[in-house]
């Protein structure tokens, strides 16, 4: 459809947009427009942009001033604090200040926060405000402030729409530290998508060892139960073990034998925190496991008991056939109190892998270089100069520090 | 006739490219618009404590890296994340990049078994760092970068990777905030990238971007709209698609299992990152695999960008040597539906947009003029058509600037009007050299260039250099 003619008539049909000249003009002008307004609103916005930046700065810095003078003195001010409650600048200068402050101070900004009427005004928001970012905002502040009066609220956000309204109404349940709640929590991980159920999880921890009851609870009643979703129990291994707290031990002891790869993985990985000298057995029994990665935690786990029956079950790991194994179980006897004698012997061992784990350990804790110091100084013993010929022969790790050491 | 119909088909197709980007550009808002809602609200410091975050190893390829190397590794060490390990890989660097770091971090030597997935040159020795930091330095064969990431890859420990290099400086939170993206979709998740942003001009303390400014010379500036065009206004509406033709060299995030399967990175590839980028689309659409592609457009990391024109034409020239061999390993996805969204929108794309696009505007630097000259342009009709694209072009350098103000950079009135400014300017000069030069990188000497030969002047030193 293009003109024969270049000089002719304009109005027809010119080119493959099936536009003519003065439709190209008219694009054109437009475009003109549009391009020189656009380039002064961005200026102009940009402009905008810096004073605002700079007008909330300076609100900000007179609100820093205020709180920290109101908590130097331990006082709140006679005259009247109209205003301070409704303003994002104040709330996030004063929610900043909790993050930082304890005691008397602590208590000074409490009083504020009563005097200000706050924990309503953030309760009516999240409940009537129809902007989702302001009820999100006033529900991340309310978590921070939470009671148990706004307990009730918290329960009802946790089966909101919004993904991120349930997450902050399970920590200000954390917060609020009410066990009760924590079947409620349970309840929503089951059918929430599998990151969700992790935060949720991490909120978990929050409750302390408030929370471990339900949690064991949960976990000796889901073992038997083939609908129960194994990431869900994993989590509550990870959060008992997160705890820390030696009431979850019996779940976990349980969980050590389940058929669930998953499970016996986090639980031994929790016994290490959350278990006593009698989850050794338990412990050394997951040391034979077919999985490595149970076999690996175990190891790590033992470490942290200092058990004696540990010692020759962890020096036979050192030749386990998984590397992570070897290095958790040569780790596991480094921090072991009678760990390094069995360490040392294993440099003598018959399997090169046993003698490398155990190497990189006692090169990685200073035993090999403090060895050859003192044979350097005349004071080495028979057992320093075994530590050093067996690090040299080995040729393996660490030998070329040994040998810059050995001159 | 002729040549006025190749004229006026020229410049409609300059259109049909600008207005795409436009559309990409919009589309890119909109995506923004909720991916900075979402980011708002989620929290991101609450994973910090959370150990479901999975871990992540940072490979940091190495080549005479010996100015800046240490000040890179100890940035990389500030990072908030739960928990990574930083593996530096020196690919038998010729200066004292090894004992520099062996010197700085007390690294020894240790027997590390590690899995070959990816074949690489050979690796001569493995350190770690006798401080309490998780540091590993390989050290190997010379084989190139991408040889350096395969071989980081099989020592990393971790299921997740960070492909980065050795200058790029990263915001605090940027690695946990790639990560959300993982966090909130493990199983379909395999890849994360990052915004690129150039470092010159800035002010970097510590390890940090403290304040960000327009760079003083005009070949930095053009190349920060170039960046931000790229990084703001359309990679976001990609990422929606899951059309994401490339994540950048600079920074991105694999599962290092699926690295694995497609093999790593091609060594002596001029273009790895966005050969790697589609061999992991081709792969997982041709198994049939669910997976995500994503874009982190808060996740910021600096990096410094050429700032002389031949180091600035090399580099450009060895990216579309790499794209015009992309172009050729993957013409069977071009519009093939059985690569949904990436062979039907993402590849045609780059192929119309970064491959097809110069050559087209190459051809009318001399059909135009000659048409014109023997009086077969339709001037009515072609003065319009070269109006509307470069204006067009400009407002798509207005609209990503004006996506950008969501980091509040560059607020000054002097560098608001500088970056204003050159949108219009831009088009006169700097385009048409650009266009020259990728023409020229389908001629002559295509042999492999292993590293580019980028000066550096380090991480630290970059503000108030000249």
């Amino acid at each position: 459809m293009l003109h024969p003619e270049p000089w002719g008539d304009r109005e027809r049909p010119v080119c493959p947009l099936m536009l003519s000249p003065s439709t190209l003009l008219t694009v054109l002008a437009a475009l003109v427009i549009v391009a020189v307004v656009l380039a002064i609103a961005l200026f102009f916005i940009k402009l905008v942009h810096r004073r605002r930046i700079r007008a909330i700065g300076v609100r900000r810095a007179h609100y820093i001033g205020a709180l920290g003078e109101l908590v130097a003195r331990n006082a709140l001010p006679m005259s009247s604090l109209t205003g301070w409650g409704d303003d994002p600048v104040f709330l996030e200068v004063l929610f900043d200040f909790l993050t930082i402050v304890t005691g008397d101070e602590r208590a000074t900004l409490d009083r504020l926060i009563e005097r200000l009427d706050l924990p309503a005004k953030l309760a009516e928001d999240v409940r009537g405000s129809r902007r989702l970012r302001k009820r999100l905002q006033a529900l991340g502040y309310l978590v921070e402030i939470a009671d148990e009066d706004v307990e009730d609220l918290f329960l009802g956000c946790l089966d909101d729409d919004v993904v991120e309204v349930r997450l902050h109404a399970a920590r200000g349940l954390a917060r609020v530290g009410n066990p009760e709640s924590v079947g409620k929590i349970l309840d929503r991980m089951e059918h929430e998508e599998p990151w969700v159920a992790d935060r949720l999880a991490d909120v978990l921890v929050g409750y302390g060892p408030a929370a471990v009851p339900a949690l064991s609870q949960y976990l000796l009643l889901s073992q038997f139960d083939p609908r129960r979703d194994a990431e869900l129990l994993r989590d509550i291994t990870r959060v008992l073990g997160l705890i820390g707290d030696l009431s979850a031990e019996p779940a976990l002891l349980s969980m050590v034998e389940a058929d669930e790869r998953l499970l016996r993985i986090g639980a031994a990985s929790a016994l290490g925190t959350a278990g006593t000298p009698a989850s050794v057995p338990a412990l050394l029994q997951a040391l034979e496991d077919p999985d490595w990665r149970v076999r690996a935690r175990a190891a790590d786990s033992l470490g942290v008991f200092s058990d004696p029956r540990a010692i020759e079950p962890l020096g036979i790991a050192l030749r386990d056939r998984a590397w992570w194994v070897r290095q958790d179980a040569a780790k596991a006897l480094a921090n072991h109190l009678g760990g390094e004698a069995r360490l040392i012997e294993a440099l003598g061992d018959a399997d090169p892998y046993a003698r490398d784990a155990a190497l990189h350990q006692l090169g990685l804790k200073g035993t090999v270089r403090d060895a050859y110091r003192r044979i350097e100084a005349g004071t080495g013993t028979e057992l320093d100069q075994r530590i050093l010929r067996a690090a040299l022969e080995s040729g393996a790790p660490n030998s070329a520090e040994l040998s810059e050491l050995a001159g | 006739m002729i040549l006025n119909l190749l004229s006026i088909l020229i410049l409609t197709y300059a259109v049909v490219i600008e207005f795409s980007i436009l559309g990409l550009g919009v589309g890119s808002g909109l995506a923004l618009r909720r991916d900075r809602y979402v980011a708002r609200f989620r929290r991101i410091e609450d994973l910090l404590s959370s150990d479901a975050v999975p871990p992540v190893s940072i490979i940091v390829p190495a080549y005479n890296e010996e100015i800046g190397i240490t000040e890179s590794i100890r940035s990389m060490q500030m990072l908030k994340y739960p928990k990574i390990e930083i593996v530096v890989v020196n690919d038998g660097s010729t200066d004292a990049t090894l004992a520099r770091l062996i010197e700085a971090f007390r690294m020894v030597e240790v027997t590390m078994p590690f899995r070959d997935d990816i074949a690489t040159e050979p690796i001569t020795a493995i350190y770690e760092s006798m401080l309490p930091i998780p540091l590993v330095v390989v050290d190997k064969v010379n084989g190139g970068k991408a040889d350096a990431l395969n071989a980081g890859t099989n020592v990393a420990q971790y299921p997740y990777v960070l492909l980065t290099d050795a200058d790029v400086v990263m915001d605090e939170f940027c690695v946990l905030r790639a990560m959300r993206h993982v966090v909130e979709d493990r199983v379909r998740t395999v890849a994360v990238g990052g915004n690129i942003r150039p470092a010159n001009g800035c002010e970097v303390a510590f390890g940090r971007v403290v304040e960000a400014k327009v760079p003083e010379k005009m070949i930095e500036r053009v190349q920060l709209l170039e960046y931000l065009r790229s990084f703001v206004a359309s990679r976001p509406a990609w990422s929606r698609m899951n059309a994401l033709t490339l994540i950048s060299g600079a920074f991105g995030i694999f599962r290092r299992e699926t690295l694995a399967e497609v093999g790593g990175m091609v060594p002596g590839h001029l273009g790895e990152d966005l050969d790697l980028t589609m061999r992991i689309h081709r792969h997982m659409r041709r198994n049939k695999r669910p997976y995500r592609i994503t874009y982190a457009p808060d996740c910021v990391a600096w990096t410094e960008v050429p700032s002389s024109t031949p180091v600035l034409r090399t580099q450009r020239i060895r990216w579309h040597r790499g794209l015009l061999r992309a172009v050729r390993d993957f013409r069977g996805m071009l519009l093939n539906p059985r690569y949904g969204s990436v062979g039907m929108v993402g590849w045609p794309a780059q192929f119309f947009i970064e491959y097809l696009a110069p050559i087209v505007e190459f051809a009318g630097w001399f059909v135009l003029p000659i048409a014109f000259l023997l009086g077969l342009l339709n001037v009515a009709v072609a003065l319009p058509l070269i109006g509307i694209a470069l204006l067009v072009g400009a407002i798509n350098s207005l609209l990503a600037l004006y996506l950008d103000e969501v980091y509040g950079y560059f607020n000054s009135p002097t560098e608001a009007a500088r970056l204003i400014g050159l949108a219009f300017t831009e088009n006169f000069g700097w385009r048409q050299r650009t266009v020259w030069w990728r023409v020229r990188s389908m001629f002559g000497n295509r042999k492999r260039q292993e590293w580019g030969n980028m000066e550096r002047v380090g991480v630290g030193n970059l503000a108030g250099r000249e």
